[in-house]
């Protein structure tokens, strides 16, 4: 038959196109479903969720605050609210409410209860208090506790994995469900389980996944005890405690640090004496000298602005300063300064200030002197260059940018932890609940706002 | 740095061979391949010793007297000094059966918690890395060949591609004569070579090594196995990709140098 070339070529390219596959947001095959290894994972998460554990032990009114009447029952929650959920942090591909949907299609869970419309979730009644749960019950806690080293580092951060691969393993099935995981960091975790378990199962390579380095929670202490008592018996050691990890708790109250809104004990030098500046580096959590303060920003700007801006400052003073080098001695070479890497800006849309979160000390020391050196005044939102100021009349209304020290730096990062864990992390989605305030400007300027000035946020309509 | 030396840092990792990211608990393959009683008590040099992990696995799960490590980056030189402390802070000091594994006796969590709990002399006496081209620096302290003996064993695991792009056909004969220096007669040199599609991708990512990479006539395989024959070893074995109990992802060699006369100690026969 005969067919016109255009009309071939039409036909081709629309071919072409329909066999392009859409770029996957996760694995997922053609009907529609996804990887049954990932569903299986996304709703082991969320039976941990749901767990006594992880109710009980979580903030009350992070469950009450999404918890609806669907169809007149209650204890529902939609299932786009669970996103900014601190256990789902780590799993990838990102969870999206669709994926949700799938996962607890695909796998359907006994513990957990999709609503009619399969928008709301929610824990089975019949399973309201679990017999099984260990929750309320400290020694239980105790003896169901295990912990764990996996073969391969980073999957403790993802409970659902955790939780999935025990599942498969050959342990005794009276240890499932996994009530909760806490992860230590990449290479360890603490992971409860329904009932007590032996030392002799803990002992038994074969019953625990290929690899994995296991043993109770008691011998966990015995061990740590002793390790602790080695290295007591070398007094030149400075003692490094970091900021309290969850396992430092007493026994069974380790979750408090599992949500956001537990307060968190201060950091005390193991050590009576007073610490020194280098101990108290070591013994921070967080690496000094990283934040830098920025005033007099456009209300309307962005964090991709805000970089831009810097970036460019930065590049401007690193130039005019080898230029200048090179004018004083021609025989110098010309040299780039050093990029500046920032690492973060946390910036809230609406507001005047922001706060930088640089790579390296001399990336933040670069910021400031870039910033002292250079005046520019940020005209309007997608300002990336700043006007020069000349002759303001004293307003002072360039962008200034401060290096947070002191007990401003440790208000503040302790402030990111705990954001983090409430959803507000890069990789969280917006909670419904209200964003948290980090006042952690300068004390000088908070005083000075504090004492009746009203504030520089300015109302921002998106 | 890492696209002109390969020092990635996880790149040397047994990963390759084992999956993404193996704990630290995880043998190396690549270090079990090899005769037991080879490392048993060796004196071993590790060029490219990356991050530290292999000289960690060499000393806690290989009985390794003692390992020198040299890289040409300075922060994984740091990296492999606190990586093999970690290691051995892990183990247990009685060295009769505790009743578990004693290489992991102590938890990760209390390691990382306190700190190390070995002295700092006590990891050196074990441990040593340096920082240098192995090609054109030399070690600052004296090397066991200096003193006139010579390591056991010398590791190149994933380094020999580096060191050709870098130095080129020449660079790489002087490698493999400063190796057979360095190795005491009828000691064991162990090489992983990458291959030559492995050449091809770093100089895609470092257009700066297209220079040499154009001029190399040794390639690896046969090219590169004569040239170290012809530095004074012999092969003793092979394994191929996809060998070995995890299944190779890339070729590993076993030579032994030879002494001066022919059949004095009787070789390995595998």
């Amino acid at each position: 038959m005969f067919v016109p070339r255009q009309l071939q070529r039409k036909v081709l390219h629309q071919q072409a196109k329909e066999f392009t596959p859409l770029a996957p947001t996760e694995k997922s095959t053609k009907d529609g479903h996804i990887d049954p290894t990932l569903a299986k994972e996304m709703v082991m998460t969320l039976e941990i969720l749901f767990s006594d554990y992880g109710i009980e032990n979580g903030p009350p009114e992070w469950f009450s605050t999404r918890m609806r009447s669907v169809e007149g029952e209650g204890d529902f929650i939609h299932l786009s609210a669970l996103l900014d959920c601190p256990l789902l942090a780590e799993m990838k591909p990102k969870p999206s409410q669709v994926t949700f949907r799938k996962a607890l299609t695909q796998y359907p869970s006994d513990f957990l209860q999709l609503s009619k419309d399969k928008y709301y979730i929610r824990r089975r009644h019949e399973y309201l208090p679990s017999p099984k749960s260990p929750a309320g019950h400290q020694r239980g806690l105790e003896d169901s506790t295990i912990y764990i080293e996996p073969h391969v580092t980073g999957i403790t951060l993802n409970p659902g994995r955790v939780a999935r691969m025990l599942s498969q393993s050959a342990i005794p099935r009276k240890y499932l469900p996994v009530q909760f995981v806490e992860a230590g960091d990449t290479a360890w975790a603490f992971v409860i389980l329904s009932t007590a378990v032996s030392h002799e199962d803990a002992e038994n390579q074969e019953l625990w996944p290929k690899d994995w380095i296991i043993m109770t929670k008691r011998e966990w202490r015995r061990r740590d005890e002793e390790y602790q008592q080695l290295r007591r018996r070398r007094p030149t050691f400075p003692t490094r405690i970091r900021a309290p990890k969850r396992h430092d708790r007493a026994p069974g109250s380790s979750a408090q640090q599992m949500w956001p809104d537990r307060p968190i004990a201060s950091t005390v030098p193991a050590d009576p004496a007073s610490p020194r500046e280098d101990d108290q580096k070591m013994n921070a959590d967080y690496e000094l000298g990283l934040i830098v303060y920025l005033t007099n920003i456009h209300p309307l700007t962005t964090k991709e602005t805000i970089t831009s801006f810097i970036t460019r400052q930065v590049d401007r003073y690193n130039r005019k300063k080898s230029s200048s080098k090179i004018k004083h001695n021609p025989s110098a070479m010309y040299e780039d300064g050093p990029p500046v890497n920032i690492n973060y800006v946390d910036y809230q849309k609406g507001l005047t200030t922001a706060h930088l979160r640089l790579r390296k000390v001399q990336d933040s020391e670069l910021v400031v002197s870039a910033l002292k050196k250079r005046k520019r005044r940020m005209q309007d939102g997608n300002d990336k260059k700043g006007k020069k100021v000349v002759n303001d009349g004293g307003r002072e209304d360039w962008v200034k940018a401060t290096n947070v020290k002191g007990d401003e730096e440790k208000i503040y990062w302790e402030k990111v932890l705990a954001a983090k864990w409430k959803g507000k992390g890069k990789n969280k989605r917006k909670g419904p609940s209200q964003p948290i305030t980090l006042d952690v400007r300068p004390s000088y300027e908070r005083e000075h706002t504090d004492a009746g000035e009203p504030s520089k946020k300015i109302k921002f309509e998106d | 740095m890492s696209t002109k030396t390969g020092s990635y840092k996880t790149y040397q990792s047994h990963a390759r061979h084992t999956g993404s990211n193996p704990a630290a608990h995880i043998p190396d393959p690549r270090l079990l391949l090899i005769p037991q009683e080879i490392l048993k008590d060796a004196t071993v040099l590790d060029i490219g010793c990356n991050n530290g992990a292999v000289a960690g696995h060499l000393l806690l799960r290989h009985a390794v007297k003692s390992v020198v490590g040299v890289d040409v980056d300075e922060e994984l030189i740091l990296k492999s000094r606190s990586h093999v402390n970690f290691m051995l802070s892990r183990l247990h000091p009685d060295k009769t059966d505790p009743g578990g594994k004693r290489e992991e006796w102590y938890p990760v969590s209390s390691v990382r918690k306190y700190g190390s709990r070995i002295a700092h002399a006590e990891v050196c006496a074990r441990g040593r890395f340096w920082c240098g081209d192995y090609v054109t620096a030399v070690d600052p302290v004296s090397s066991p060949s200096s003193a006139g003996g010579g390591y056991d064993v010398v590791l190149a695991l994933s380094v020999v591609k580096w060191v050709h792009l870098a130095h080129g056909d020449a660079g790489l004969r002087r490698f493999f004569e400063k190796v057979a220096a360095d190795v005491r007669p009828w000691g064991y040199f162990l090489l992983e070579p990458q291959d030559w599609e492995s050449y091809g991708r770093a100089v895609g990512k470092n257009p700066a090594l297209r220079g040499v990479f154009e001029g190399i006539r040794v390639r690896p395989g046969e090219g590169m196995e004569g040239l170290i024959v012809e530095c004074g070893f012999r092969v003793v074995r092979k394994w191929g990709v996809g060998e070995g109990g995890v299944g190779l992802k890339r070729e590993v060699l076993l030579f032994q140098r030879l002494g001066k006369g022919e059949g004095e100690e009787s070789g390995l026969d595998m």
